[in-house]
Parts: structure tokens; sequence; C-alpha cells
């Protein structure tokens, strides 16, 4: 009994050890995506698009938006989860299910444009969701 | 003894001031008038009655007849506006300021050195050896092989309207802007390479339609630099032999933004690219095959009519094309970066009008993410990391004949519509 327990936990932290090497890609659920307005005065509106994975004690959404590689010169802001006032000027969050739809307000226009989303819960913050964008 | 020492002091400061005085007063201004002969080191042909030196500034105006230089020369400042100088095989050297608006530069090398270098009319054929802090090029034809490097923080914005007809370098090696092509548009009927070192944008064709007949040569290399070449209201010419091709110094970082070009020609283009650099074609048009190859690759609204590579290389972000292509060869995918995504058709639907074949062992590559996208060709993947309408886009197989969707691996598809 005492070797067939042991070969059980074995097993288990066998398993734990497999499932926590599977990395984090785009396929496990969470996802991120900008859109902007054409621009005006090269000036444009965003928008960001987010999927979370769950919404179990998400405290903030980490939005950056730069014009190159690590500046996020175009918008940088951490929504409250689920908070609708006191936002940004041209800010809003909606929010169905696990899918946010978080209006960015105006920034400057670029060709191209680098993002990076992060999620904190249980006051932890996950690592970004980077891209780069035209 | 006190006395002495002010006295010794005061001499000094005398001496030291005169000298300096008459250092200022050798550098003199000087017009040609060109009353004896045609010869540039003939002291009565100049406004001041001495052959121009190191220190002075020379000015030529207009005229007919032609300057000649018979030896290796330096001066301080040049001004032509017009007349022919004919360097007579040797150098003439500018070591601060040149304003070149019209007349014609012929026959040696012209080394421009200093603060400030401005084309705008002067014709050239010799040897264009430019390093200068702030440079615009506004006009001229430069029949002579020509190497131009603006290495100073003031930006150089460039009319345009020139015409290199010899091989031609074009090189930006400091935090500030070169602009060309601001205005009208410049010609290149021969090789062009361009070459950027550093922050801030070297901005080619900026806001006119200018035209290549043959090579050009990209060279991208400082962090967060960035070239662009084209832009959103004209249409850039690639004619003839025009190819985009890496430059021998490399893509190895920053932004490469290729926006309205079409290239008429059927040559090969090929871009490869390294460590933090991004590919991003905006509205182009591409008669010849393309091969890109680079960390993150953005094609948005452009037109491939034959075949086509794109590799999206090493570990970087996730690559989220706008969409809106039409691929008329055949597409060959690849993302060999097994932490990011490769997405096409992030806001709105591509179409393939032929194969498309996904490179065995292939990491996360996303088809018609949003936008509906139509393949009239066969497929081929190999690959289980192939994923199609993630979003809310529709995969259309809309060919006039039989397609076939073959390889070794599973097709993920989420939605499948009509025609």
């Amino acid at each position: 009994m005492k070797n067939y327990l042991s070969a059980l936990t074995r097993c288990l932290i066998l398993l734990l050890f497999i499932f926590s090497g599977i990395p984090l890609k785009a396929q496990s659920n969470f996802d991120a995506y900008v859109v902007t307005s054409a621009p005006v005065n090269d000036k444009v509106m965003g928008t960001m698009f987010v999927t979370l994975v769950d919404t179990n004690q998400v405290e903030f959404i980490e939005i950056k938006l730069g014009s190159s590689d690590g500046v996020f010169n175009l918008f940088d802001y951490s929504f409250v989860y689920d908070q609708t006032t006191s936002l940004p000027t041209g800010c809003t969050w909606n929010r169905v299910g696990t899918k946010l739809n978080l209006a960015l307000g105006e920034f400057d226009y670029s060709d191209v444009q680098f993002g990076s989303v992060r999620v904190k819960s249980n006051g932890v913050w996950s690592d970004a969701f980077a891209f780069v964008t035209n | 003894m006190k006395t002495t020492h002010y006295n010794l002091l005061f001499r000094l400061c005398l001496t030291v001031l005169l000298l300096s005085m008459n250092l200022i007063s050798e550098a003199g201004n000087y017009t040609w008038n060109g009353t004896t002969n045609n010869q540039w080191g003939t002291a009565s042909n100049w406004s001041g009655g001495l052959v121009p030196s190191t220190n002075d500034t020379v000015n030529v105006g207009s005229g007919n007849d032609t300057i000649l230089i018979a030896a290796n020369t330096t001066i301080y400042k040049l001004t032509i506006s017009g007349r022919t100088i004919n360097i007579g095989g040797y150098e003439l050297e500018v070591t601060h300021t040149a304003t070149l608006t019209g007349g014609k530069i012929y026959n040696g090398t012209l080394k421009l050195r200093g603060n400030f270098v401005t084309f705008d009319g002067t014709n050239t054929d010799c040897t264009i050896d430019c390093i200068t802090a702030q440079l615009e090029l506004s006009g001229g034809v430069f029949d002579g092989e020509g190497s131009f490097e603006h290495n100073g923080t003031s930006n150089g914005f460039g009319d345009g309207g020139c015409v290199f007809n010899a091989q031609t370098i074009i090189k930006k090696s400091t935090n500030s802007i070169l602009r060309l092509g601001q205005a009208l548009p410049d010609t290149f009927k021969s090789r062009v390479e361009f070459i950027n070192t550093t922050k801030q944008p070297l901005e080619i064709s900026y806001g006119s339609a200018s035209v290549f007949y043959d090579l050009v040569s990209l060279t991208c290399t400082g962090i967060n630099s960035s070239m662009t070449l084209g832009n959103a209201t004209h249409s850039v010419q690639l004619l003839d032999k025009a190819v985009l091709v890496t430059g021998e110094g490399g893509l190895t970082d920053g932004i490469i933004t290729l926006k309205g070009i079409h290239q008429s020609s059927q040559e090969a283009n090929e871009l490869i690219g390294d460590d933090g650099l991004v590919i991003n074609m905006d509205s182009c048009t591409f008669n010849g095959d393309v091969t890109l190859t680079a960390p993150s690759i953005l094609l948005k609204n452009s037109v491939f009519t034959g075949d086509v590579a794109f590799t999206k290389t090493r570990t970087s972000s996730n690559s989220h094309c706008y969409g809106g292509n039409a691929f008329y060869g055949s597409v060959t995918l690849d993302n060999q970066d097994s932490n990011s995504a490769f997405r096409f058709a992030n806001i709105t639907g591509d179409h393939f009008y032929n194969n498309v074949i996904f490179v065995p062992e292939s990491n996360e590559i996303q088809m018609a993410y949003k936008g509906n996208t139509w393949f009239e060709g066969d497929a081929s993947i190999n690959s289980n990391e192939i994923y199609f309408n993630n979003s809310n886009g529709k995969v259309i197989l809309s060919g006039e004949n039989n397609q076939t969707l073959d390889g070794t691996d599973p097709y993920l598809f989420l939605q499948i519509g009509n025609k």
C-alpha cells in the first residue's frame, strides 16, 4: 500500500512538471490586438481588444503602445478591472465575459505600433503579451 | 618689477590680438569675374585680386565661361549659381558650407565637408564625396558617382528633384532626420544604397513619387532606427531593373516601412533581416517575387503578383498583419519563432489566388484571424500550429477548380464560408 502511494505521488509530481512546462502561447486563449482609425492630422483613435483567460481575481489590465520597440510613447495606462468611470479622456471600459473592448482615445499616428498587454491577478502581473502591428 | 610684468603681459596680449586679427583678415570673400582668363589660379580673375585659399568664401555667379582648376584646391565656403567649374581631374574641397544652386561642376572630385551642404540645381559630372552635418538634396543632375552622408544634429530636409545617373550612396549616421523627395520626385537611374545607422528616420520619397531604375539596397542597423521608402499619397516607381535588396551593411535593427511602392519589373526582391528588424509593407504592388525574412513582418493592402516567401525569424513579438493583401503567385509561410505568432488578416481579409504552403515544423501561424479570407488554390499544411479563424474571420475556399488540402497535419478550421 505504501509503495502504491509512493508511485502515485511520483506520477502526480511528474504530471505537475509536465504541465508546468507548457509555455504560454497565443493559443492559451489570451489574446490582444489594437485597431486604429484612419489618421486625421496625424492623429488616430485606438481601440484595444483583449480576450482574458478568465476573470477571477483580475485587478488591472495594463495597455502600452509605442511607435518603436520598447518605447511606449503612444498610450500607457492601467485600467482598473470593471471600472467604467474616472478614466482618462477618450478611454472607455466594456466587458462581455472574458472579452474586453477598451477605447484608448486619441494618440499620434504611427505606421507601426508596438503593443504590450499585462494582467494583474491576485497581486501578480502576468508576462506581457507583446505584439507589433500595422 | 611689477610694472615690467604688466608690460610683458600687455605686449603678449597685444601680440595675440594682432595675430588673431591677421588670421581673421585672411578669410576673404572672392567673386569670380574672369577678366583675365579662365584659370582659377589667376589672381586677377577674382574680385579680391587674390586667389581664394583655405579660409576663403568663393562666389561663382551667372555667366557662360568655364573656370579651370589646375591643382587640388581647398576653400572654406562655396556658393555657385551659374557658370561651369572644370576641376581638371583634381580635387576641389569645401570645408565648411556649400550652396550649389546653379551652374555645373565636372571632371574630378568634389569633396564636401563641414556644417551644411545644399544641392539645389547645380549639375555635376564628377565624383562627389560629401560628409556634412546637414545635407539637403533639393535639385541637380548628378552624372558622377556620389556618396552623401548626413551626420549632424539638425534635420536635413531635401525638396527632391534630383536626378542621379550614376551609382549613389546616401547615408544618415546621426540622431536627426534625413528626408529626400519632400516635394518633388528624385530619380535614381543607377544603383543606390540607403543606409541608416542611428535613431530617427531616413525618409526616402517623403512626399513625392520618386523613380528607381536599378538595384535599391537598404541597410538599417541602429537600434530604434527606421527607414521609410514611399508615402501614402504618391506611388514610388520601381522600373526597369529596380528591385529591393538587403544592403552590404545588413538589416539588423529598426523598422523598414515600404509604402505605396509599385514595381513594374519582374525582378526578384529579397530583404533579409535579423535581431529586432520589422519589415512593414503598406499599399505596395510587386510584380517580381518577394522574399522577406525578419523577426517581424507586417503586410497591409498590398498586391503580390509573383511568388512570395515570408519567414518570421527568432524570438520577438507577435506579428499582426493588418490584411487586405492579394497574393497571385504561390505563397510560402514559415514561423521560426517558437514564442510568438505570425498572424494574417488581423483586421481585414486576404485573398490567396494561388497555392499556399506552410513550411514543415513551422511555429504558430494564424490565418484569416478576423477578416474573411479567400483561398483559390491548394494548401499544404505540415505543422500542427497552423490555425484558422481565431477571431471571427472565415475561410472561403473559392477556387474555380478542385482544391486540394493536403500535408501531414490537421486543418484547424473554425469557420468555413461560401464564395
